[in-house]
């Protein structure tokens, strides 16, 4: 009996907690649902006695901070400068002077630094400045909202682009770092929302026209070693460095510039180091063809209890090369009767490329999107696209090689691989036949996969 | 009080939350408490997770537009209960001396050979990476197909694939380990 039979029979044989007072663990559940609702309804009327109470507090002691204003963790926030009025059609005029103030440092050490001008967010105006002066921007579009304060920049950007929502991340004033450019520090959070006084990542910015962007993010914790910034990059693209995430789990994701977290290109889940230990992970992603040549490279790790804890986004180039963009089908399961359900085929846009047989299949090996998930497709192919090794085409027969680590020892395939591997394949009429081999081994695939590793076209 | 119609529970008679709630429990309780004892070896703090996950479900029930979906939004809120369980029982496991196998005893008419198989694979899925764990669990104790692993855990399929294969693997070393 294989492993995973084995496992199947052993979680069924061991399942067995004993006896089970449900009368009372229902009675318990409605009692704990009872008090919830107490507790509720008390806090509403406190909120309610507030909403009252506030607007009089209001007037009486007035309230000197700026509208959108941070206070960090464990940093005195100082008096920033006047609030620049909002422009209607044309960029207000901001200060030439550096609005300079000093930080007290934060806990974790930071020396004294230089605060880059803080004021408000701005409403959308006319597109700014010089043709190429945004090419290394990843927030904000250039038609989108614009920044006169860095750190709304920056907060815009941590929960519009990374996607970090609720609770919100903490963030600390800007700190200057050149003539037109600065860093922002995120602080991270504690299992109840609250803000650590650990900086988790920084995200670097740069002044345009007199508004800010977004061009990159770091984490000491999350440290990309390839993309470098701004390098163009191939299809698919890997992704590597060195990060800890909860479980191991580091999330790597493609997107085109100014792109939120439900506009993936291509997204990879990487294993690193975890306990705060740092170890190198590694992704191949197949992403989707990008809208322009510009795009960045997303890496974030997971906190366990409430999503994105540190982040780390490097700018990239997409290869001209690509450009166009070529359609291939590769094909998944949707859930059915009989198990495993439906093949279906499903087209996907990949940069221009003339092996679309390799790209097929890289395709396959990299599943559906989150949104064809969504839509209840899966793959009984595992691992990601660097375990396709190699594809070779001659004559209408193709060979394709598959990396040994797809097959742990002792295990075998889910069925329905191979008939998901033979749709993608034929899909191309010039593929007459297929030979699939596992680490340059056609007995292996076999042994693997319970079925034979030669294919040839049906009728 | 806000009735329900219910795809799940028997057609499509509206339902009040306290006896949609029942109807729920009585379905469900018993096989979401197995679940998470395979997960946590701990029946007590099954129960714990699962009841925790019932009164969830019942707290958030005004918003919840599909009473169908409850039994995943169940399962799901099990499997992020007895993750944040394993969390916080990490450290102190770490420190164990010898990994800890809260199991039964075999039944009397399972074979000597095959009990102990069943406690060895059942300890080493125990030692995995919660994660690891609870993919490995849905996979084969529940037969769900990746997708339906992925919307319960709230990841991609890919990264089901990913803690599979790396369960897989690293169960295999450890059963191996255990061998010599």
């Amino acid at each position: 009996m294989n492993l995973e039979a084995r496992l199947r029979a052993a979680t069924r044989a061991m399942d067995d907690p004993g006896e089970l007072d449900e009368p009372g663990a229902l009675a318990s559940v409605r009692s704990r649902v009872r008090t919830i609702r107490r507790r509720r309804r008390a806090m509403a009327t406190v909120a309610a006695a507030l909403v009252v109470a506030l607007p009089v507090a209001i007037v009486a002691t007035g309230d000197d901070r700026e509208p959108g204003s941070v206070v960090s963790p464990d940093v005195t926030t100082l008096p920033s400068t006047v609030p620049e009025p909002a422009p209607t059609t044309a960029p207000a005029p901001t200060t030439t002077a550096e609005a300079v103030t000093t930080a007290t440092p934060t806990t974790t050490g930071a020396p004294t630094t230089t605060v880059a001008p803080t004021t408000t967010e701005v409403t959308t105006t006319t597109p700014p400045t010089a043709p190429g002066a945004l090419d290394d921007v990843l927030w904000p579009a250039p038609d989108g909202p614009r920044f006169v304060d860095a750190v709304e920049a920056v907060r815009s950007f941590v929960a519009e682009v990374v996607g970090i929502g609720e609770p919100p991340s903490q963030l600390a004033p800007a700190r200057s770092t050149g003539p037109d450019t600065a860093e922002v520090d995120v602080f991270g959070r504690n299992e109840d929302g609250s803000a650590r006084d650990t900086v988790v990542s920084t995200v670097a910015v740069r002044r345009i026209d007199d508004h800010w962007y977004v061009t990159g993010a770091t984490a000491a914790d999350l440290v990309v070693e390839t993309p470098g910034p701004r390098e163009e990059i191939g299809w698919p693209v890997r992704v590597a460095g060195r990060g800890t995430g909860y479980e191991g789990t580091i999330v790597v994701q493609v997107r085109d510039a100014f792109a939120g977290p439900d506009d993936l290109l291509g997204l990879h889940v990487a294993m690193g180091g975890a306990l705060g230990e740092l170890a190198t992970f590694e992704a191949t992603v197949a992403y989707s063809a990008p809208a322009s040549d510009r795009g960045f490279v997303l890496v974030h790790n997971d906190s366990g209890l409430f999503g994105i804890e540190s982040f780390t986004a490097v700018p990239v180039r997409f290869s001209p090369a690509g450009a166009g963009g070529t359609t291939v089908h590769a094909t998944f399961y949707r859930s059915g009767e009989p198990p495993p359900g439906e093949l279906v085929p499903v087209a996907r846009t990949v940069p221009s490329t003339t092996g679309v047989l390799r790209a097929a299949l890289i395709v396959l090996l990299g599943g559906p999107t989150l949104d064809e998930q969504r839509d209840g497709l899966f793959s009984r192919i595992p691992g990601s696209p660097a375990d396709l090794e190699g594809v070779d085409l001659d004559g209408g027969r193709a060979v394709v090689r598959l990396g040994e680590r797809l097959a742990p020892s002792g295990t075998v395939s889910a069925p329905g691989m191979v008939e998901q591997l033979n749709a993608t394949v034929f899909q191309f009429p010039n593929v007459t036949s297929v030979r699939y081999e596992l680490g340059t081994s056609c007995e292996a695939f076999s042994a693997w996969a319970q079925q034979p590793c030669e294919h040839q076209r049906a009728g | 009080m806000m009735a329900f119609v219910s795809t799940e529970l028997g057609g499509t008679a509206e339902l009040d939350p306290s006896d949609s709630l029942e109807a729920l429990f009585r379905e469900h309780y018993g096989s979401l408490v197995r679940l998470a004892n395979v997960l946590l070896g701990d029946a007590a703090r099954s129960q714990e997770v699962v009841q925790d996950a019932f009164v969830k479900l019942h707290v958030k029930w005004g918003g919840m537009r599909h009473l169908d979906r409850a039994p995943a939004y169940l399962r799901s809120a099990v499997l992020n209960g007895a993750r944040s369980s394993l969390r916080r029982r990490k450290v102190a496991d770490r420190h164990a001396a010898t990994a800890v196998v809260s199991a039964p005893s075999p039944s009397a008419e399972s074979g000597a050979l095959d009990a102990l198989d069943h406690r060895r694979l059942v300890a080493a899925l125990r030692r995995l990476p919660a994660r690891q764990r609870a993919a490995l669990a849905l996979r084969y104790y529940l037969d769900l197909p990746d997708a339906e692993v992925a919307s319960a855990m709230g990841i991609s399929v890919g990264s089901v694939k990913t803690h599979i294969h790396r369960g897989l693997a690293t169960l295999g070393r450890l059963v191996k380990e255990e061998d010599r």
